[in-house]
């Protein structure tokens, strides 16, 4: 043992030997005895410290599990928020799509009153063909009247002229008898004509009156068409502002858009940031389970020089 | 290499011994209250043939709780036994045996084990011996036995370590455990402080009172702790490997366990496996590293022993292991792996 192997060396030694030397066996255990019982309190000092240091790790490990936690929280609200962007931008796509219908129907809706209109125009021209009509109606009028005057005229020459010559008959006695009955006949029927003709002028007049009706009903007509067709410009006009304001939502969808878009960049920005630090956390916690693991594997060690300073002392003595 | 495997289910050694020819080495398994009558006996029958012998249950294809069981290998063996004094103070005084043991059987590569039977201080003891054993390239199996005895050569000893080395003269060994537990889901990580490793106590866990922290992760009762040990026993970590520690009861505000646990060991709590997929993969592993096999020795731990009866699947799993050819051994309090003590582990070596 390495106190006999001193002693054996003390040959070597020039000085004497200390006191300590010099005593029994069991007085010179005692400072191993020390130096034991100090290695068995460092170790246990180590234990120890080493407890508070996995402690230690251990709470900056569960630190690092609520980072990571939180991140992956953070993630995905970001993630959330993304999908919030998108529908954004879907959303405001379906603006475009319901504008294009506004316009469609709009569109549709203009055409029909376009066609109203052409319809409208040529109820108009209609109106005024008969306005025409009707003045041509009057001027024949006007013309049957001015004959039926002319045959009343000739009736009456007629008659006249019957009448002398029934006159005249009468004075040829017996031989212009005939020619009375003649004559009588040529004034019954020129009065029979200016009877007719009396009718028919009768029914002209009544013709007339309902033309000036008719003439009158369509001037109001048009004059309500022409009131029609002013509201229908109106609309159509309206149709077109109405067109002209839908093509803005383009611009507030692109806006919308455009913004959502670069908030979804902005995001992903976000979310490569929020990558690189579940990464980079990933890293450390792997560091943090090794240095954890070396840890574990000090315990076995521990044990180790506990088992074997515990056989020291009991060997010694 | 050749091993042979008997027993008597009434404590009969010769009938054990039946059919046991020229053995290199033997191995008694007893019970607590033949184990000098069976040590006595048997070195009568075979003067001068090392032997180590325990006081535990023995098994092949079945369990033999109170009878006798012998282990012995024959043919192309080299063997030597010995024992280690005073384990519970000072195993390192006899390590001078354990060298000379070594240097008798001359170990080449991969082709040596040192099976032993401890009675108690099983870390130290390890400790004390791995360091050799590993520089010898020698691996290491064997339990803790019963009664607080055990033999060596015809000798019944307390307080020691009965081991033998056994050298394949015909091929190569190894050592397996199987572990039928994993880490929790949560998987806890707790690190112990004020504990006692003369009493296999741990007092905190975490900074506070081991036996609360045990109740509330696992949401029991106080006395269903030693009970739940079966299904959630305590892993100690080292490193990226891991060694069961189980739990004997509750000791104030602290536990008491079957193995030593240290100021600042990282523990966590294990849940168990379908031990028979277990079985599956540790019969798997073994058949790839082996193309024959004259023999499997195997330490089961008691608890593993309990709980698979209480699912009656003893039979079936040792069934299942006897697909290796001659899977014999014990049924012990600790299991020996290298330089690990375990807990409620099989811990075996396997024979070319």
């Amino acid at each position: 043992m390495f106190w006999d192997r001193k002693r054996s060396s003390g040959e070597i030694v020039q000085n004497p030997a200390p006191a300590v030397l010099m005593q029994t066996p069991q007085q010179d255990l005692h400072p191993v005895e020390y130096i034991v019982k100090s290695i068995d309190s460092y170790q246990k000092q180590l234990a120890e410290n080493e407890v508070d240091s996995l402690m230690e790790l251990k709470k900056v490990q569960d630190s690092f599990e609520d980072v990571i936690r939180n991140n992956e929280d953070l993630k995905a609200q970001v993630g959330n928020f993304n999908d919030v962007f998108v529908n954004v931008g879907r959303s405001a796509d379906e603006f475009v799509s319901v504008k294009n219908e506004i316009v469609e129907k709009v569109e549709g809706a203009k055409e029909k009153m376009q066609s109203m209109r052409s319809s409208a125009e040529g109820v108009q021209d209609h109106f005024n063909d008969m306005e025409e009509i009707f003045a041509e109606f009057k001027v024949s009028v006007g013309k049957i009247e001015r004959s039926m005057k002319q045959i009343v005229g000739i009736a009456n020459q007629t008659n006249i002229l019957a009448l002398n010559a029934s006159i005249e008959a009468a004075r040829a006695g017996d031989q212009g008898k005939g020619f009375a009955v003649v004559a009588e006949e040529v004034r019954n029927l020129a009065e029979e004509i200016k009877k007719l003709v009396g009718e028919v002028g009768v029914y002209l007049q009544d013709a007339e009156k309902e033309s000036d009706r008719l003439s009158t009903s369509m001037q109001e007509s048009q004059k309500a068409m022409k009131l029609s067709n002013a509201e229908v410009d109106s609309a159509y006009d309206s149709f077109g502002e109405i067109i002209e304001t839908a093509q803005g939502v383009d611009q507030v969808q692109q806006s919308i858009a455009r913004a959502a878009t670069e908030a979804g960049g902005e995001l992903k920005i976000i979310e490569r940031s929020l990558e690189l630090v579940e990464r980079d956390c990933g890293t450390l916690m792997e560091h943090i389970s090794k240095a954890s693991d070396l840890g574990t594997s000090k315990g076995v060690v521990f044990e180790n020089i506990d088992n074997m300073l515990s056989q020291i002392m009991p060997i010694l003595k | 290499m050749k091993q042979f495997y008997g027993a008597s289910n009434t404590g009969v050694l010769s009938e054990a011994v039946k059919g046991l020819q020229a053995p290199k080495v033997i191995i008694l398994m007893s019970n607590p209250k033949q184990f000098e009558q069976h040590v006595a006996e048997l070195e009568r029958l075979f003067p001068g043939v090392p032997s180590i012998g325990v006081v535990d249950m023995c098994y092949d294809r079945r369990v033999t709780e109170e009878g006798v069981g012998v282990t012995a290998y024959t043919e192309g063996v080299e063997a030597s036994t010995d024992v280690i004094e005073k384990v519970s103070v000072m195993p390192a005084k006899y390590i001078g045996r354990v060298e000379k043991a070594i240097e008798k059987v001359n170990p080449g590569r991969n082709d040596t084990v040192c099976i032993d039977f401890c009675t108690g201080n099983d870390a130290c003891v390890l400790t004390t011996i791995s360091g050799l054993l590993t520089q010898k390239r020698v691996k290491l199996m064997g339990g803790t036995g019963d009664a607080g005895k055990v033999s060596c050569n015809g000798k019944v000893y307390q307080d020691a370590c009965a081991f033998a080395m056994i050298r394949n003269m015909n091929g190569k060994v190894e050592v397996y455990k199987e572990n039928i537990y994993r880490p929790m889901e949560a998987n806890y990580r707790l690190v112990a402080s004020k504990t006692d490793r003369s009493k296999y106590y741990i007092g905190e866990l975490n900074g506070r009172p081991a036996r609360d922290v045990y109740m509330n992760l696992l949401h029991i009762k106080e006395e269903d702790i030693a009970t739940q040990t079966f299904r959630n026993p305590f892993g100690k970590i080292n490193g990226t490997d891991m060694c069961i520690v189980s739990i004997k009861e509750v000791v104030g505000n602290g536990l008491a366990c079957f193995r030593q646990v240290n100021d600042s060991d990282v523990l966590t709590i294990l849940e168990i496996r379908d031990f028979m997929q277990i079985a599956d993969e540790t019969i798997a592993n073994i058949r790839r590293d082996f193309n024959k096999i004259s023999g499997v020795f195997a330490v089961n731990c008691l608890f593993r022993y309990l709980y698979f009866s209480q699912n009656h699947a003893m039979d079936d799993y040792l069934k299942k292991m006897n697909t290796l050819d001659n899977y014999c051994g014990f049924v012990g309090y600790g299991e020996h792996y290298n330089s690990q003590f375990v807990n409620q582990s099989m811990t075996c070596v396997v024979f070319e």
